[in-house]
């Protein structure tokens, strides 16, 4: 009996050391990256937009851009389908432009113009291209920090 | 006055929670005050969000927040009249000797630090684009979740078709602060790591007879580097540590239930397993599985009929969010075919990759350490009990991982492994604590016997 749990204490206490050893390297970086705040309603969304666009209080000035479409009418978002962040940027722009309809275009630069040429509709109020670079036939786009282009109605060369 | 509104909305959530609680375990003369705590934090979510996504469908706004806050502190009210007129009172168990002590001490500094660490991060991807986003749309449209999201194709990525416990929880302190906060709403992940670290101690305590085993284990849980350091784990937002909270507690009463034979465990085993698909959709999963092992014990105890009606409640609330999905003609998001036995078999080929992928994911100790390795040895440990309540725990981490990895012979990514590599991971952080509360039994030398009077009253 007593050699039984000798060798019970010796199993666990040799696994426990293991096991905290491989953690501690890991856990105790992590824990200590970062501090508290800024204390914001928008803490999450300004500082994914900082990080990918480079702007500053990001979701209020994209509210902003956002106020001047006519809610009734959507909002087309192309991304790269081979780039990670383009997709992410686009779903954050999706996020952020409730409650206007979004339709998010996962395109490749072959086929970009195809693309756009299908998304162009009457009830298309503007287009985002997220680290996607709009083709040059687009006039009139406003660009968003480093990484989103918005092109109104106006610049989608048709009248609604 | 943002700080007022988020205390306000905990406090009519806890009401809420507590009121359940006291209802559930009116039958004990002494009521355990830590386990009261965190019980009443998950019925509060569970009693909030429900509250919330039936109230509206007949109001909104202002009429939605007072109804759902009265029920609330009617709840408490009645919860409370019931403890008072049974006499029964509440008990803080406190550490026995000097290594319980440290042990508690360690362990509260512990759970300050997590909460600390919550606070330093952003929400992560899913916590924000799936979570948070349906709490802030239904916010801005009176408390109510509309019609377009659900049927907008252009927002699929953040799963429509989830279950609305975590958004409504988020929502109801939206609600109370006056506007959504990106911030503040962090708060309420640390609140489930806290319940679940306190169950696990809980549990093991409780199964085993070793409050300090139970301090031991729950002490060890952030030591997970995907639990602390990890996007998947408590400092992002997501909804599966607080699936992982509420499987360990249904699986906790479901096995104090087997142990003692009583009405409370059994009652509270029913009312978390309602709960579970509530959480996220993978919950149908585990709610299969707990309510599968119920029926087991049912059998077992010759009392099946009770074990069946605990069953029904969660059926009805599974039944019911399917219906309103389809009322509200959701567009999901298709990771997964339809399963039929054709696509098992033409799929069959996977199983050898499935396989592989799983055991390079549980063997990755940047995500793990060897924490599958010690509940693999826990697991050795169970079995060689021959014990039905160690079978039964043992049953319900290796199912759910089983159950799991099967899901992945459906899935419709062009790189079902790539599927696997960014989801399992998550997945198996449900069963996690489930796992510390096998490890927490397997420490014990030798199982107890005949020790339930001298727990219960040191436990309760």
């Amino acid at each position: 009996m007593r050699i039984r749990f000798y060798l019970h204490l010796g199993l666990w206490s040799a696994l426990f050391a293991v096991f905290l050893a491989l953690s501690v390297r890991i856990v105790g970086p992590a824990i200590l990256e970062n501090k508290i705040g800024p204390i914001d309603p928008n803490h999450s969304t300004d500082s994914y937009l900082s990080g990918l666009t480079h702007v500053r209080n990001g979701s209020e000035l994209f509210a902003n851009l956002i106020e001047i479409v006519p809610r009734e009418k959507s909002l087309v978002i192309f991304v790269d389908a081979e780039s990670s962040p383009s997709e992410f940027l686009g779903m954050l722009v999706a996020y952020l432009s409730w409650p206007h309809d979004v339709r998010i275009v996962k395109a490749r630069e072959a086929t970009l113009e195809r693309e756009l040429t299908a998304a162009k509709s009457s009830s298309v109020a503007g287009m985002f291209f997220c680290l996607v670079k709009p083709p040059a036939s687009l006039t009139g786009g406003t660009h968003f920090g480093s990484s989103i282009v918005f092109v109104p109605t106006v610049g989608l060369g048709f009248n609604p | 006055m943002m700080i007022l509104g988020l205390l306000a909305g905990y406090f009519t959530l806890f009401a809420a929670g507590i009121g359940v609680a006291l209802l559930i375990m009116k039958g004990s003369p002494r009521l355990n005050l830590i386990e009261c705590a965190c019980l009443a934090w998950l019925f509060g979510v569970g009693v909030v969000s429900l509250l919330l996504w039936l109230g509206e469908t007949f109001t909104s706004g202002i009429a939605l927040q007072c109804l759902v806050a009265v029920l609330c502190l009617a709840l408490g009210i009645v919860g409370w009249r019931t403890k008072q007129g049974r006499q029964a009172h509440f008990s803080l168990p406190r550490p026995k000797s000097t290594v319980e002590w440290i042990l508690a001490g360690v362990l509260l500094l512990e759970l300050f630090i997590i909460f600390v660490v919550c606070l330093k991060h952003t929400l992560g991807w899913d916590g924000l684009l799936v979570w948070e986003i349906k709490a802030r749309y239904a916010f801005l449209d009176s408390g109510v979740l509309p019609e377009a999201y659900y049927s907008s194709a252009g927002r699929a990525f953040s799963h429509p078709e989830y279950p609305l416990a975590i958004p409504f929880t988020e929502l109801w302190l939206y609600l109370w602060m006056g506007a959504p906060h990106q911030f503040w709403i962090k708060t309420i992940f640390p609140l489930f790591y806290i319940a679940g670290a306190l169950l696990v101690a809980l549990f093991v305590t409780r199964l085993s007879g070793k409050p300090w085993l139970g301090l031991l284990a729950a002490l060890l849980i952030p030591f997970v580097p995907f639990v602390t350091a990890s996007p998947g784990g408590v400092i992002v937002g997501y909804s599966d540590i607080p699936l992982s909270v509420f499987y360990l507690t249904a699986l906790g009463y479901l096995l104090c239930s087997l142990e003692r034979n009583s009405p409370s465990a059994l009652i509270a085993y029913a009312s978390i397993l309602t709960l579970i698909p509530w959480i996220k959709s993978e919950g149908i999963i585990l709610w299969s599985l707990l309510a599968a092992m119920g029926l087991i014990v049912g059998l077992r105890q010759h009392r099946l009929r009770p074990f069946l009606v605990a069953i029904l409640p969660g059926l009805f609330l599974i039944t019911g969010w399917r219906v309103y999905l389809k009322a509200m003609h959701v567009v999901t998001a298709s990771d997964f075919a339809r399963p039929s036995f054709q696509l098992l078999r033409e799929n069959l080929t996977r199983l050898g990759a499935i396989g592989g992928t799983a055991f390079a994911e549980i063997t990755e100790t940047s995500h793990w350490s060897i924490f599958w390795l010690l509940v693999l040895v826990a697991i050795i440990y169970l079995l060689i009990a021959r014990q039905l309540l160690r079978l039964l725990l043992a049953i319900s981490v290796l199912g759910p991982i089983i159950l799991y990895s099967l899901t992945y012979f459906f899935s419709a990514w062009p790189s079902y492994t790539a599927h696997m590599t960014s989801s399992l991971p998550r997945l198996l952080l449900h069963v996690m604590p489930a796992g510390w509360l096998a490890i927490g039994l397997a420490l014990q030398l030798s199982a107890p016997k005949a020790q339930t009077g001298k727990l219960e009253s040191k436990l309760d």
